[in-house]
């Protein structure tokens, strides 16, 4: 719970300590951040220096490459290690910045990025690419994959709008439900596709499941272009998400252009799940964690909860596919290691807080 | 002119139709009480005034302009809604949830100034609520919470404020508390107009009272005018006597076995 002292008249002091103490939760997620993509870089099968990653680094921005340097380092951390990760930290800090305002949005804890359906649909999609391909379509797998998931989720968002709308207000309920109809459907489609794939099942199962590996610069460069953006815009907004979590007929009395602005966040955050989902597939509680992990520690204010929540997000699946990558004998699925590493950590905040509200 | 008009306004929700024709003059710096019947239609006509429905038919005016021609912001900054329930579903702190009524007076950039905090920090105090300032709001009693949000209302200094059944959760100490500060507030110019249910407050502290039966406007004028026996019978169909005390002030009491 964040805890304003009433104000005195060193009121303007009391302002600046806290943007100063915003300021430093913020560096020093920052910084963690910046460790850890250091570390995660350095560790695998081949073991690199965090100095020799900063040489490599920056000797895409001309420094000279020193010859002490084995050949295959600049390879291995530019093209294998680099791409997946910084698109693990981009899905988790976009995931989570959707979880924290569907949150808001949906006047609901219990809402994360995937409540209205968008996993779904970018499941059905994903899955009916693959289908194509196992049917013998020549298409590029790489390209197509993520193309089909982004659309089915960007569909299944306008047709969760459309079956909500467009005479009413958009109600938390009526949207939930209709996602929760709309996903029903997609799954009894992802059934189907499952089904039809036949022996070759596998590949649509693995999808659904999850996985950074074999991710490029393609991929990256397509979530700064879409994550980041999106993460901005909604972060403008965080005083209005505020607001909106008292209802309706409150925001508009105090002068948020309620409707309006639902709609627009929903498209916003929705387009940055779907490029999430499209490029990673489906890895579930990141959305749902980080935002509660950030609002039990600092209070529910999104000014502070939606960048905390994306630097929350970015090392909670960082650290979760850097276990799988380099920790466990075989990779498994990233969306099963974010509630096994994530779950326990969340329980034991969730009991402490529970604890300090009886004593 | 200053004040509300609406001019044969009439709403219904689906087929259901909920108010008719209503014509009706709110004039500012006086305390407007609404009172009828439950299901009379006084909440949606607090939510048309305050413009969260439109009208399906007729005109609402404010200040002589339609509602449909002020920006939302614009509107917030001259007329405040207090609804019957809210949602609580995050631990905002009653300061930061109070801070909220300031949100019209913002800049998208800008943070709250002094001036923000001295409105928050007055509200609090006349709603004595400031000792709960730095408590989370889900932890308050639904008659905290309602005098926190009333605070938020005061905070935003809007000219109007509409309030719906604002001491229904009140204990008679904090209801009559709230209704003074709304008298004085209209007397300093502020324009009142609030759903109740308790005709004696209405009696005591209204200006001027709406009776709404049916979707209708069943009587207006002057509250000594309008509230008496006949009319508690008339729409609530109750046998009431009515007592004048020593300082001259009227109340109806209830013949609750009849």
């Amino acid at each position: 719970m964040t805890v304003h002292p009433p104000p005195t008249a060193g009121q303007n002091l009391s302002n600046v300590s806290r943007r100063t103490g915003i300021f430093w939760v913020l560096a020093g997620l920052a910084a963690l951040l910046v460790l850890s993509v250091i570390v995660s870089a350095g560790l695998g099968f081949i073991s690199i220096s965090p100095a020799e990653i900063m040489r490599i680094v920056a000797s895409r921005f001309g420094a000279p490459l020193p010859d002490s340097i084995d050949a295959s380092h600049p390879f291995v951390i530019m093209e294998v290690r680099l791409p997946r990760i910084l698109t693990a930290v981009l899905v988790g800090g976009g995931l989570a910045v959707a979880g924290c305002v569907f949150q808001s949005l949906l006047q609901n804890p219990l809402a994360d990025p995937y409540t209205l359906g968008i996993s779904s649909g970018a499941a059905f999609g994903a899955s009916t690419a693959i289908l194509l391909l196992i049917g013998g379509v020549s298409l590029p797998a790489p390209l197509i994959i993520p193309g089909f998931a982004f659309a089915g989720a960007v569909l299944t968002l306008i047709a969760v709008f459309s079956l909500v709308g467009p005479a009413s207000r958009f109600s938390s309920n009526s949207l939930i439900l209709s996602g929760i109809i709309v996903s029903a459907i997609l799954s009894a489609g992802i059934s189907l596709i499952k089904f039809l794939a036949d022996e070759q099942v596998n590949a649509i199962i693995f999808w659904l499941m999850g996985s950074f590996i074999g991710k490029d610069w393609v991929d990256v460069l397509l979530l700064i272009l879409l994550v980041i953006p999106c993460s901005t815009v909604l972060l403008l907004f965080a005083r209005e998400l505020d607001i909106m979590t008292f209802g309706d007929r409150v925001s508009d009395a105090l002068g948020v252009e309620t409707e309006r602005t639902r709609k627009l966040i929903l498209i916003i955050a929705s387009l940055s799940t779907s490029a999430c989902v499209a490029v990673s597939g489906i890895i579930g509680f990141v959305g749902l964690i980080s935002p509660h992990f950030v609002r039990m520690m600092l209070g529910p204010s999104n000014r502070l909860l939606i960048p905390c929540s994306f630097l929350c997000g970015c090392i909670l699946l960082l650290s979760a596919d850097t276990v799988t990558r380099v920790f466990l004998p075989t990779e498994i699925p990233i969306g099963v290691l974010t509630a096994l590493i994530g779950g326990p950590v969340f329980c034991y905040i969730f009991r402490k807080n529970q604890l300090q509200k009886w004593r | 002119m200053n004040g509300i008009e609406l001019h044969q306004v009439g709403f219904s929700y689906g087929r259901l139709s909920c108010l008719e024709c209503i014509d009706l003059r709110l004039e500012s710096g006086y305390f407007h009480g609404l009172i009828g019947p439950n299901g009379s239609g006084k909440s949606t006509l607090l939510d048309l005034m305050s413009g969260y429905l439109e009208p399906e038919r007729g005109s609402i005016n404010i200040n002589g302009r339609p509602i449909a021609g002020y920006r939302r912001t614009d509107l917030a900054r001259l007329l405040t809604l207090v609804p019957q329930s809210f949602s609580f579903n995050f631990d905002f702190s009653v300061y930061e949830t109070v801070m909220m009524g300031r949100h019209p007076h913002l800049g998208r950039f800008a943070h709250p100034g002094v001036g923000d905090h001295q409105a928050v920090r007055a509200a609090l105090e006349t709603l004595e609520v400031d000792r709960l300032a730095g408590r989370s709001i889900r932890q308050l009693s639904g008659g905290e919470k309602q005098r926190v949000t009333v605070a938020r209302a005061l905070a935003q200094q809007t000219d109007y404020l509409l309030l719906d059944e604002v001491t229904a959760n009140l204990d008679i100490n904090h209801a009559i508390s709230i209704m003074r500060t709304l008298k004085a507030l209209s007397s300093r110019g502020r324009t009142v107009i609030a759903a109740l249910h308790d005709l004696n407050m209405a009696l005591a502290f209204c200006d001027r009272v709406i009776v709404l039966k049916e979707g209708r406007v069943h009587r207006s004028g002057s509250a000594a005018e309008v509230v008496d026996t006949g009319l508690v019978a008339d729409i609530y169909q109750v046998s009431t006597d009515m007592l004048r005390s020593e300082d001259g002030t009227r109340q109806l009491v209830y013949r609750y076995h009849q």
